[in-house]
């Protein structure tokens, strides 16, 4: 990203692959040491199940409104630092609803707090994922943010 | 174009069964990363990978699970076991599909153990869980076969083993 966005898309997926890969280095503008990314499939919200630690304590919760994928490295986070992570869309081009596996790792080598997160997603849909939308959940990512995606086809 | 993953095999199951197994996994990798697919079950049930021969009175196996279910986090330790377990905090579930991804590290070396990473989407829309689990089978056979098993209830058509070889280079 060449300046600052509230969110990424991919639109016009193809769809030859079995399984959709995210990959992200990211930092947002909001005025915190991490907070969410999420993802829209299609445009549209599903649901996640979700932890993280931050080394002191750590949380679970949930969401089904918007699809919180990753904890990422914030404003307040040590100049410079980018948080990272993935997830992965399964069987995107099915018939049923489509499960989400994902992981972040938004460290700073600081007292800054960070948080280790893993979580499970489910965009509740029949239809195949043609764009993927990967999001700040409040501001801005900031330029030099960087998401990929990758198709994953299976022998 | 470099390739990370390879795709080595996938199995599907064209009828509901018991178990969906994977055989002949080649040798020549480093890594193997498995992703498993497991369509609505008949039968609310938990999902475990048995490696290569293991009868049910194997107790090779142990692992730890970290889980969010929503409203907390917890962990648990189980040991001495035949298998991997791929849920703890929720089951497989009658009405969603699950999704996970195992990761074997070093599975062809036959002088260590081998240890696994496991990650299971149990998210059914307000319910469910997320874990994160960590394993290692006590024995240095190299990992040939892969036996996804429903604990005595049938794997639904559409099941899906796929293996992905990673070389080092």
């Amino acid at each position: 990203m060449t300046s600052d966005a509230a969110s990424v898309t991919f639109s016009n997926i193809p769809q030859t692959y079995t399984n959709l890969l995210v990959k992200w280095v990211t930092r947002g503008t909001v005025s915190q040491n991490a907070y969410y990314i999420y993802t829209a499939l299609n445009g549209t919200a599903g649901s996640t199940t979700y932890g993280y630690s931050s080394g002191s304590a750590a949380v679970g919760d949930r969401s089904t409104g918007y699809m919180y994928v990753v904890y990422t490295s914030a404003g307040y986070a040590t100049t410079n630092t980018f948080g990272t992570g993935e997830f992965t869309i399964h069987n995107y081009t099915g018939s049923s609803a489509k499960p989400i596996t994902s992981w972040s790792a938004p460290e700073t080598n600081s007292a800054t707090s960070q948080a280790a997160f893993w979580g499970a997603g489910l965009w509740n849909n029949a239809a195949a994922v043609t764009s993927v939308l990967v999001g700040a959940s409040s501001g801005n990512l900031v330029a030099g943010s960087s998401v990929y995606l990758y198709g994953i086809k299976h022998a | 174009m470099a390739v990370t993953y390879e795709p080595v095999v996938t199995a599907t199951l064209g009828s509901a069964a018991t178990e969906l197994t994977v055989s002949n996994i080649p040798q020549t990798y480093t890594d193997l990363v498995v992703d498993v697919f497991v369509p609505p079950v008949p039968v609310a049930t938990n999902i475990a990978m048995y490696i290569n021969d293991n009868s049910s009175g194997s107790t090779e196996c142990g692992f730890v699970t970290l889980f969010s279910n929503g409203s907390g986090v917890g962990s648990q330790r189980s040991y001495q076991h035949p298998y991997f377990a791929m849920n703890y905090a929720a089951t497989a579930n009658t009405t969603y599909p699950t999704a996970y991804t195992l990761h074997f590290f070093q599975y062809a070396r036959t002088d260590v153990r081998k240890s696994v990473i496991i990650m299971s989407s149990l998210d059914y829309a307000g319910s469910g869980a997320s874990e994160l689990r960590e394993g290692m089978r006590n024995n240095n056979e190299a990992i040939t076969k892969l036996r996804l098993n429903a604990s005595g209830q049938n794997l639904p058509v559409g099941t899906r083993v796929s293996i992905f070889g990673i070389a080092k280079a």
